[in-house]
């Protein structure tokens, strides 16, 4: 039997026609729905287009857009994790505390991003060895680290003072007049850890871990070490975003971030990313945030009252899962009219 | 010859109280293609799983080219050269035809602390892979395995396995869920693989696709191996058969006829 002989065997067995249609990105959505919304909230408010404004919406964006971040590398390998907000809220109270007690801002902070790294990997230590999904784990988790962000900041806000303002000034700046610096930190940052999730060996393990964690495990890669550091970047990101907002906002209050875990899952599953994993796309989650904060500004703009934040930000969510749902029938519809195998 | 490439030596494995493996002596020499067979139960996958260093074994050696050793995990095994093709969880399938080739064994770009992966040198490896597993169609290598058929996807399995330079590949139904032609075409890989060397451990339902592609035959029943030294060429397919179920002629009429109502 040689070698030319097993080719015609298999010809015939699928049709390719996958692999010359355009494939299209997965944050093509995300991007269509960014321009729709964009125009049209230009149209009904031209003032709304004015650079400044654009840009500010940018740095709101940040600090949630963080999160989201982490969550996409957590969500690809078929993770999620619950207590990422309650994470950064607690970073920022330990950086704020110590900041209070005479510490150095720029230490101080560093321990902020360093304790929700810790708080990741308590997260990821848990799961692995107690054998549980982190859905369950961080649930857990959620509520023991907002309740000791309660009891270290004694449930009032935590203000550092500011003799050095070099941390606060820098961070609550704006770089040629009008760039805010925490907007440059988010998409400096969003454009790096989309190259680690697409072109490192790391982030294709994420994926590899996410997509099929049992043919992972078998081709030699440590899994549980790989979600324990997805879980860990994700508390780190977090922790950065909490030393952020300090030094933005000079305190960090009870309630801050609050809804910053749902926004972070929402944004990545509207920017691409599967919630069954192997999927992720970092900069479709920036661009997911952006999408969150441009309804959100546009409910303030035409005068909804802010306490339907909350809602709108569930429906969202709602409405993400839903359209990522269709997409995978739609897809599946696809694959089985050009013969492919359903299986995958 | 006279050590065969891998012994596995009174090999105990129990669950609790079920033994899965009692006393199983196994072996398979160098460039040899050995079928395993035995019925639902028999013991055939946990004796694969225990080599490949995915369940740890109870009691017992294992030893390669004479030599003891202890396979504590997958990657242990396959630091020894045993690959093991499992048959629904061998590849992603969201991932490329070359992220599989090398899942778990990615290149790095230098400079390595970046961590970069060369996915340049990945594709051409795959692409002349692909060719000599005679998928000769022009598949891009950066294809998803999700759009290739199951034929193809054996293939792909087996084409990894081979490039990684090991000594033994163990094939775990690998003609499952596939049509003739595409089953003519994973037979033919394993005779491939044999003719570049490798030793193969082939488990198949089928007990015909076992004859036509292996040279012994080894049957295990209730956690042991009955025999070992079957070979294809002088025996039918009725004999082995009959040792699988461990009946003579005459019980398994019985048993048939016995059956045949309740169809």
């Amino acid at each position: 039997m040689t070698k030319t002989d097993a080719a015609p065997s298999l010809a015939g067995s699928a049709s390719h026609q996958t692999g010359h249609r355009i494939r299209l990105p997965a944050e093509t959505g995300a991007v269509i729905a960014l321009a729709i919304l964009v125009a049209m909230l230009g149209w009904l408010s031209p003032s709304f287009l004015e650079p400044a404004n654009l840009l500010s919406m940018l740095g709101q964006a940040a600090l949630p857009g963080l999160l989201a971040i982490g969550m996409v590398f957590v969500l690809a390998a078929r993770q999620i994790d619950l207590s990422a907000g309650a994470a950064f809220h607690l970073s920022a109270t330990f950086a704020a505390l110590l900041m209070v007690d005479g510490m150095d801002p720029w230490p101080a902070a560093l321990a902020g991003v360093a304790a929700g790294a810790c708080l990741g990997l308590i997260n990821g230590l848990l799961a692995i060895t107690l054998r549980l999904p982190a859905l369950v784990v961080t649930l857990g988790t959620w509520w023991m680290i907002q309740g000791l962000s309660l009891v270290a900041g004694k449930g009032q806000a935590v203000v550092p003072p500011k003799a050095d303002g070099n941390f606060f000034a820098g961070l609550s700046g704006k770089a040629f007049v009008i760039v805010p610096v925490v907007a440059i930190v988010f998409v400096a940052l969003a454009l790096v850890m989309h190259v680690v999730l697409h072109r490192t060996r790391f982030g294709y393990r994420v994926q590899a871990v996410g997509s099929n964690p049992q043919a992972a495990d078998y081709a030699g890669i440590p899994t549980g070490t790989v979600r324990l550091l997805t879980l860990m970047l994700m508390g780190a990101m977090a922790g950065l975003a909490g030393v952020i907002h300090v030094g933005a906002h000079g305190t960090i209050a009870p309630g801050d971030g609050s809804t910053f875990t749902l926004l972070a899952i929402a944004a990545a599953i509207i920017g691409g990313t599967a919630l069954s994993g192997g999927r992720g796309s970092v900069v479709g989650a920036a661009i997911g945030m952006l999408i969150l904060q441009l309804i959100l500004s546009a409910m303030a703009l035409f005068g909804v009252d802010p306490v339907w934040n909350s809602f709108a930000t569930g429906a969202l969510l709602v409405l993400a899962l839903a359209v990522d749902r269709l997409g995978r029938w739609w897809r599946n519809r696809d694959g089985a009219r050009t013969g492919d195998n359903p299986v995958g | 010859m006279a050590e065969p490439l891998i012994r596995m030596q009174n090999i105990r494995k129990s669950y609790g109280r079920v033994q899965a493996l009692v006393d199983a002596n196994f072996h398979v020499n160098e460039k040899e293609i050995v079928g395993l067979l035995g019925d639902n139960g028999a013991g055939k996958s946990t004796l694969i799983k225990v080599l490949s260093g995915a369940v740890p074994l109870t009691n017992g050696d294992i030893f390669i080219r004479g030599k003891k050793v202890t396979l504590r995990s997958t990657s242990d095994a396959i630091a020894h050269g045993i690959e093991t093709i499992y048959q629904d969880s061998a590849l992603v399938t969201q991932l490329s035809i070359a992220r599989n080739l090398f899942l778990g064994r990615e290149p790095i770009k230098p400079p390595r602390f970046l961590n970069r992966m060369d996915q340049e040198a990945m594709n051409t490896v795959a692409r002349d892979l692909l060719k000599e597993v005679g998928i000769s169609k022009n598949i891009p290598p950066t294809t998803p395995i999700g759009s290739l058929s199951g034929g193809e996807r054996q293939a792909v399995a087996i084409a990894r396995a081979m490039h990684f330079d090991s000594d033994l590949i163990i094939l775990d139904e690998p003609t499952n869920n596939l049509g003739v032609a595409e089953t003519q075409g994973v037979l033919s890989f394993v005779r491939n693989a044999r003719d570049s060397g490798h030793s193969c451990i082939f488990i198949a339902h089928n007990i015909h696709h076992v004859f036509q592609v292996v040279d012994r035959i080894v049957v295990m029943r209730r956690g042991k191996v009955v025999a070992d030294d079957i070979d294809p060429k002088k025996t039918t397919v009725s004999e082995v058969e009959r040792i699988i179920t461990g009946m003579s002629d005459k019980e398994i009429r019985d048993a048939v006829a016995d059956g045949k109502p309740a169809h």
